[in-house]
């Protein structure tokens, strides 16, 4: 008897609680609507210029990457926007001269963040550099901004820019801040 | 009967517990830095547990009953390798196990130890931040393929961890510009820091040899004070992991200083900087660079 009431108080704990478990979520209220941001129309073209410069044939593997092959260099520039790599520069780079990424796509009115990576190596690693990011519509600057490499971690640097639906007349670019 | 009713309810509710816990997966490591070095990648998703207790000495280890226990309970064996566990202690207790067994330093360049005419890798590969970061890839590696689910969350941490060795090293480096060149001698009680001072240019002087095991010899160690004296050696080093006596025989012999002991084999205890990798070797820089500058 006691055995048999032992089981039934079991099956009845363990059951609740499952049946908790299982059921809890089904009252919530629904997940509120995905917060929506339109695709921003024009063109747009992202800039980026730095003091220190790079080449392939010379650079040794990183051994602090995880990227690709464990023998690949890393690329000394890289943006990201949306968690999608749309520039990651592995041909030669010279100092003072400006690398494109055209035909950017995602760009969305309202912030736009991307995550910009520099890394100096080489005989350029550790030294303080400076990269200029620019990013155009429709061939007019939008943006304009500058940032030093912080020692061995290079730069990785958030820049947020702000995309009005319409594009501005020109000469209303937007400065550095 | 009634008086039981409480105790049952209590074992119903902890016999759902374990259900939960019993999802995180067991990952058995041999030593302190391997350990880290996993925790560092798999974070709160494993458990982790390694062999040897900090100040441990992994040549000489023995294993004990309770090890080949947890080693049976495991999903992995994440050991150092080359030849860093003595007669194989960890591979043993893996195998004895039916469990995966994978080495960290899996690719690395070994340096190879001339004794007495026999030739070995050198085990202590850890020392050189470059290394490093090759124990992290081959650990993110293996546990990608145990726990798949979480590969990507793996890689996130891994290579967060990556940076922080890349500024570890690009501070060493920066550091030990303070000691001009000619005076970057270690002289350690065995011969764990080769690779370090191969990667920040440290001549290295060791009288115990690559292993702990077995006594030094009169003249190994009569050849150590001779090299501190004709180097002008200010400072020589004890190590956590070994008996300090041999050192300071051997700073009195020579008239120089024990300049402070140095984390090797084994990382400091839970609390102390050397608890994680990152501090035990600024810990390590700093002791050198205050006793050598
Ligand atoms: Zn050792």
């Amino acid at each position: 008897m006691r055995i048999v009431l032992a089981i039934a108080i079991w099956a009845l704990c363990v059951g609740g609680v499952r049946l908790y478990l299982a059921h809890r979520d089904e009252n919530r209220p629904a997940a509120p609507p995905a917060f929506e941001r339109r695709e921003a129309p024009g063109a747009y073209a992202l800039e980026l210029t730095t003091t220190f410069g790079w080449r392939p044939q010379s650079a040794e593997p990183d051994p602090f990457s995880l990227s690709g092959e464990p023998e690949a260099p890393t690329p000394p520039l890289r943006v990201q926007l949306d968690g999608r790599e749309i520039l990651a520069w592995t041909r030669e780079l010279k100092p003072g001269e400006p690398v494109r990424a055209a035909d950017i796509q995602g760009v969305k009115t309202g912030k736009n963040e991307f995550f910009i990576r520099a890394l100096p190596q080489g005989e350029h690693a550790g030294a303080r550099h400076a990269v200029r990011v620019r990013l155009f519509r429709d061939e007019r600057p939008l943006a304009d901004r500058t940032f030093w490499t912080e020692g061995a971690l290079g730069l990785a640097e958030t820049v947020s820019i702000e995309v009005e639906p319409e594009p501005r007349a020109p000469g209303e670019a937007e400065h550095a801040h | 009967m009634w008086r039981n009713l409480p105790f049952l309810v209590l074992a119903a509710c902890l016999a759902l517990v374990p259900a939960r816990a019993a999802e995180k997966k067991l990952i058995v490591c041999s030593t302190t830095q391997v350990a880290d070095f996993t925790r560092q990648v798999v974070g709160d998703r494993a458990r982790v547990a390694c062999i040897l207790a900090p100040g441990a000495d992994p040549h000489l280890y023995e294993p004990k009953p309770g090890d080949a226990k947890l080693v049976q309970q495991c999903d992995l064996v994440i050991q150092n390798g080359l030849g860093l566990e003595g007669k194989n202690w960890m591979a043993n207790l893996a195998q004895d196990a039916g469990k995966p067994v994978v080495a960290a330093t899996a690719g690395v360049k070994p340096l190879v130890l001339d004794e007495h005419g026999a030739t070995h890798d050198d085990p202590h590969a850890w020392f050189d931040p470059v290394n490093a970061a090759v124990y992290v890839k081959n650990i993110l590696e293996s546990v990608s393929k145990l726990d798949p689910d979480h590969a990507e969350e793996f890689a996130a941490r891994a290579k967060l961890y990556l940076q922080h060795l890349r500024v570890l090293d690009a501070w060493i480096k920066e550091q030990f510009n303070a000691i001009p060149k000619e005076q970057r001698i270690l002289v350690t009680s065995h011969d764990a820091f080769n690779y370090f001072c191969q990667a920040y240019g440290f001549r290295n002087q060791a009288p115990a040899g690559w292993t702990t095991e077995g006594e030094i010899t009169p003249e190994q160690r009569q050849k150590v004070v001779a090299s501190i004296a004709s180097f002008g050696v200010k400072s020589i080093f004890v190590e956590t992991s070994v008996n300090p006596k041999t050192i300071q025989d051997i700073a009195r012999d020579a008239g120089v200083k024990v300049g402070g002991e140095l984390y090797s084999d084994s990382m400091g205890p839970a609390g102390s900087a050397g608890e994680e990798y990152l501090g035990m070797m600024r810990e390590n820089v700093l002791t050198i660079l205050h006793a050598l500058k």
